[in-house]
C-alpha cells in the first residue's frame, strides 16, 4: 500500500517537471519572437547612424557626409556627401496623404454598404473580395499599376495639356498605394460599423432619421475609432511600401515635387533606387534612410493619435 | 395647395437626398469589386497566353548553340501553312517574331522530319530561334545567313546553299524554373523556421502566460511593434544581420536564399503569433479545465486536448504566411538580391518570383509579359490559398459550433 502511493506520487513529480520545462520552451520561443525587434531597433540604430562617423574614399577623393546636409537637402545622389533626403520625406508623406484622400471614401462608403446596406450574399461575396485585394503582393499593384494607371494618367495629362514622363508620377502612385489600403481601410471600418450598438441605430430611427440618414449621421462618426484605427494602419503601409511606389514613382532625383503628374522620389523608391549595383557610401546611405522612415512612421502615429484624442474631447468619449 | 407643397417639399428633398446617398455606397462597392475584377481580368490577359508547362520547366537565359556540320541539301515537301517562309531545300520553316525581351527575332516553325538541321542536337526545335548558318553553294563559295536578314532572307540563302558547315541555335529562353524552384525552396524553409517559434509563442501567450502581468504585456507589445514595421526595413536588418550570419553556413558574403529565409522568418512571425492565438483562443476553455479535472496535467492537456483541437485554425495561419512569403519583395531586394540565374542553391542570390517581377519591370524595357505571366501565377496561387485558409477557418469554427 505504501509502496503504490510512493510510486503514484514519483509519477506527478515528474509530471510537474516536465509541465514545467514545456512552459518554460514556449516561454523561450515567446521571447526569441519579440527580441526581434530589440534585433531591429539596434541595428537600424547603429547602421543607420554609422555612415556620419566614417569618412569614405571613393574615386580617388575621401569624403564625409554631413548629418545635417543629410537632413536638410533637395537632391540626391550627385555627390554622396552633399546629398539629403528631406525633400524625400515631403514627397513620402505628400504622396501617402494623397492616397488615403482617395482611399477613405470609396472604403468608407464600401463598409457602409456591406455592414448595413447590403443583402447578405452580396456583403459576403464583397468581403471575401476585399480579402483578396489584401492579399494580392505589391509587386502585383506595382504592375498593374504601369501598366494600366501610369498610361491612364499620361492621357489626363495630356487631355488637360500638361505632358507627364509616361504616367510616372505623383499622382500614379499615390492611385497605387490609395488601392494598396483601400482593403486594411475597408475591413476596419466595417469592423467598427458592425460594433456600433443597435440602440443607436434605433434611437436615431425613433427620432424620425430615416435609414439612410441613420447611416450617415449616427453609424459613420460612431464608428470613428475604428476608422482611425485603420488610417493609421493604412498610412503606415503607405508610408512603407516600396517595390509598388518605385515602378510607378519616375525617382526624380531633386523635388520636393507637388505636381501631380511630375515625377517624384519617396524614401522607400530611393532605397530601392540601384540598391545592386550600390558599393560604400551609396549602400550605407540607405541604413540612414531606413532610420528616417521609421522615425517618420513613428512620429505620424503619435500625431494620428493627437488628432484623435482631440476628436474624442470634442465629441466626447464612446 | 401652395401650401401643400410647401409641406411636400422637405420630405420628398429628403427621399431624393437618401437615394443619392444609398447610391454613392452603391457605386462605391461597385467601383471595389470593378478594381478586383480589373486586376485578376488585365494579369490574366497580359500573362495567360504566355503561361505554360514550358514557361514553368524551361530555363531563363537564353543560350547559343553553334552546330559543326556537313549535310547536304535534298528536297522536301513545304508544310501546310502558307504564312511561313519555308526552304525546300532544308525543310526548315522560319518566322519573323518578337522575343520576350522585345527583340525581334527569327523563330523556327517548322522542321520536316527528316531535316538535316533537325538531327544536329535536340535543342534545333520548334520554338528555338535561328541565329546563323554558314553553306558552300554549288560554286564553291561561303554564303552566311543570319537571323538579321528577316525569315526571307535567310531562306532565300538557305535555298543557296548546297552544303551546311555550321548552325547555331539559340533557346528561346525566359522560363522562371528557377525562380519558382527558389520560391518553393524559400517558402519550406522558412515554414520550417517561422512556424514551431510562432506557434510556440501563441502557445505560450494563450495557455501559459498570465495576461496582466506587465512583462508578458510587454512581449506582446513588442510582437505587435514588429508587425507594423515596413518590409524593406526587414531587408536591411537581413543585409545588416542574417547576411553575415548565413555566411557562417554558406560560406558566401553576399546575399542568399538562406539569409532571405531568416530575414522572412522575422517577418513572418508577429502575422503568425497573432493568427496562432486566434486559433487557440477560439478553444472553448472548458476543455482545458475538463481535461484537467480528469487528471491530465497542464501539458498534457495542452498537446492531447487543445493543439489538435486548434489544428485547423493554425493550418490557415501557415497557409496566409505562405501567402506573404510568395509576395514578398522588397525585403528580398535586399537580403537575396534580384539576379535572375538558373542555378538554385542556398547560397545562391537567385531572384523569387516576386522579386522576379519587380525586376523585369526596374529596367530600362519592362518585360511586361513576363512579368504578367509570373503575377497571374501568383495571383492563382494567392487565391487557392486565401480560399484554403477560409474553408479550413469555417471548418473549424463549424466543429466549434456543433461541440
Amino acid at each position: 500500500m505504501e509502496s503504490t502511493q510512493r510510486v503514484s506520487f514519483k509519477k506527478s513529480e515528474k509530471r510537474t517537471a516536465l509541465d514545467r520545462t514545456a512552459s518554460f520552451a514556449y516561454l523561450f520561443t515567446a521571447i526569441i519572437a519579440a527580441s526581434s525587434l530589440v534585433l531591429i531597433a539596434v541595428f537600424l540604430l547603429v547602421k543607420g547612424l554609422a555612415p556620419f562617423f566614417k569618412t569614405y574614399a571613393e574615386n580617388g577623393t575621401t569624403f564625409r557626409i554631413n548629418f545635417f546636409s543629410f537632413l536638410f537637402a533637395f537632391h540626391w545622389y550627385s555627390l554622396p556627401s552633399e546629398s539629403g533626403i528631406f525633400y524625400l520625406v515631403i514627397n513620402t508623406l505628400y504622396v501617402s496623404l494623397l492616397a488615403t484622400l482617395i482611399a477613405l471614401p470609396l472604403s468608407l462608403y464600401t463598409a457602409l454598404f456591406i455592414s448595413k446596406i447590403a443583402p447578405k450574399i452580396c456583403g459576403t461575396i464583397l468581403e471575401f473580395s476585399i480579402e483578396l485585394l489584401a492579399a494580392i503582393p505589391s509587386v502585383i499593384y506595382g504592375l498593374f499599376g504601369r501598366e494600366v494607371i501610369c498610361p491612364a494618367v499620361d492621357s489626363l495629362a495630356q487631355s488637360i495639356g500638361l505632358s507627364s514622363k509616361g504616367g510616372l508620377s505623383t499622382l500614379s502612385s499615390a492611385i497605387v498605394l490609395a488601392l494598396m489600403i483601400l482593403p486594411i481601410l475597408t475591413s476596419l471600418s466595417v469592423n467598427a460599423m458592425n460594433n456600433v450598438p443597435a440602440n443607436y441605430l434605433a434611437s436615431s430611427l425613433a427620432l424620425g432619421a430615416s435609414k439612410t440618414e441613420t447611416y450617415f449621421k449616427v453609424i459613420i462618426p460612431s464608428s470613428r475609432s475604428g476608422i482611425f484605427a485603420g488610417l493609421t494602419l493604412g498610412l503606415g503601409r503607405a508610408l512603407g511600401e516600396a517595390t509598388a511606389v518605385s515602378s510607378v514613382i519616375g525617382n526624380a532625383g531633386s523635388g520636393p515635387t507637388f505636381d501631380l503628374f511630375g515625377t517624384s522620389a519617396t524614401l522607400t523608391s530611393s532605397m530601392l533606387l540601384g540598391y545592386s549595383e550600390a558599393v560604400g557610401a551609396n549602400a550605407d546611405i540607405r541604413f540612414s534612410i531606413g532610420l528616417a522612415l521609421i522615425l517618420l512612421i513613428i512620429a505620424v502615429d503619435f500625431f494620428l493619435g493627437l488628432i484623435q484624442k482631440r476628436m474624442e474631447r470634442r465629441y466626447g468619449q464612446e | 395647395m401652395g401650401k401643400n407643397k410647401l409641406a411636400l417639399h422637405p420630405l420628398k428633398k429628403r427621399e431624393i437626398k437618401d437615394v443619392a446617398r444609398k447610391g454613392i455606397t452603391y457605386i462605391s462597392a461597385l467601383l471595389t469589386l470593378l478594381l478586383l475584377t480589373l486586376i485578376f481580368v488585365h494579369i490574366a490577359q497580359g500573362g495567360g497566353s504566355l503561361l505554360s508547362a514550358e514557361l514553368l520547366t524551361s530555363d531563363y537565359a537564353s543560350l547559343t548553340y553553334t552546330y559543326e556540320s556537313s549535310a547536304v541539301s535534298s528536297y522536301y515537301a513545304a508544310p501546310s501553312a502558307s504564312d511561313i517562309a519555308f526552304s525546300s531545300a532544308w525543310g526548315v520553316g522560319l518566322k519573323d517574331e518578337t522575343s520576350l525581351t522585345g527583340e525581334s527575332v527569327v523563330s523556327l516553325v517548322y522542321l520536316a522530319p527528316s531535316s538535316p538541321m533537325g538531327k544536329l542536337s535536340s535543342e534545333v526545335k520548334v520554338g528555338a530561334y535561328f541565329t546563323k548558318a554558314f553553306f558552300q553553294d554549288e560554286a564553291g563559295n561561303n554564303v552566311i545567313a543570319l537571323a538579321k536578314d528577316g525569315a526571307k532572307g535567310v531562306i532565300e540563302t538557305f535555298e543557296k546553299g548546297k552544303t551546311l558547315t555550321s548552325f547555331s541555335i539559340t533557346t528561346k529562353g525566359g522560363g522562371i524554373r528557377a525562380s519558382l524552384l527558389s520560391t518553393l525552396l524559400v517558402i519550406a524553409i522558412s515554414l520550417l523556421l517561422s512556424l514551431p517559434l510562432g506557434i510556440g509563442s501563441a502557445i505560450y501567450f494563450s495557455y501559459f502566460a498570465n495576461k496582466k502581468n506587465p512583462l508578458v504585456r510587454l512581449l506582446e507589445k513588442m510582437i505587435a511593434v514588429t508587425a507594423g514595421i515596413p518590409s524593406i526595413v526587414f531587408g536591411l536588418i537581413g543585409v545588416a544581420v542574417f547576411i553575415p550570419f548565413s555566411s557562417l553556413f554558406t560560406g558566401v558574403n553576399t546575399g542568399s536564399l538562406l539569409s532571405g529565409c531568416f530575414t522572412l522568418v522575422i517577418i513572418l512571425l508577429p502575422s503568425i503569433v497573432k493568427s496562432a492565438e486566434e486559433a487557440l483562443d477560439e478553444v472553448p476553455k472548458d476543455y482545458r479545465t475538463a481535461a484537467l479535472a480528469l487528471g491530465s496535467s497542464e501539458r498534457q492537456a495542452l498537446h492531447k486536448i487543445i493543439l489538435p483541437s486548434a489544428l485547423p485554425g493554425l493550418l490557415s495561419a501557415s497557409v496566409l504566411a505562405a501567402g506573404r512569403i510568395i509576395g514578398e519583395s522588397a525585403a528580398l531586394v535586399f537580403a537575396i538580391g534580384n539576379v535572375i540565374s538558373d542555378t538554385v542553391s542556398l547560397s545562391g542570390k537567385n531572384a523569387t518570383l516576386a522579386v522576379e517581377i519587380w525586376s523585369l519591370l526596374a529596367g530600362e524595357n519592362p518585360n511586361y509579359r513576363l512579368a504578367s505571366a509570373i503575377a497571374l501565377i501568383i495571383l492563382i496561387v494567392i487565391s487557392l490559398l486565401s480560399l484554403a485558409a477560409k474553408i479550413l477557418t469555417t471548418v473549424f469554427l463549424k466543429k466549434r459550433g456543433h461541440v
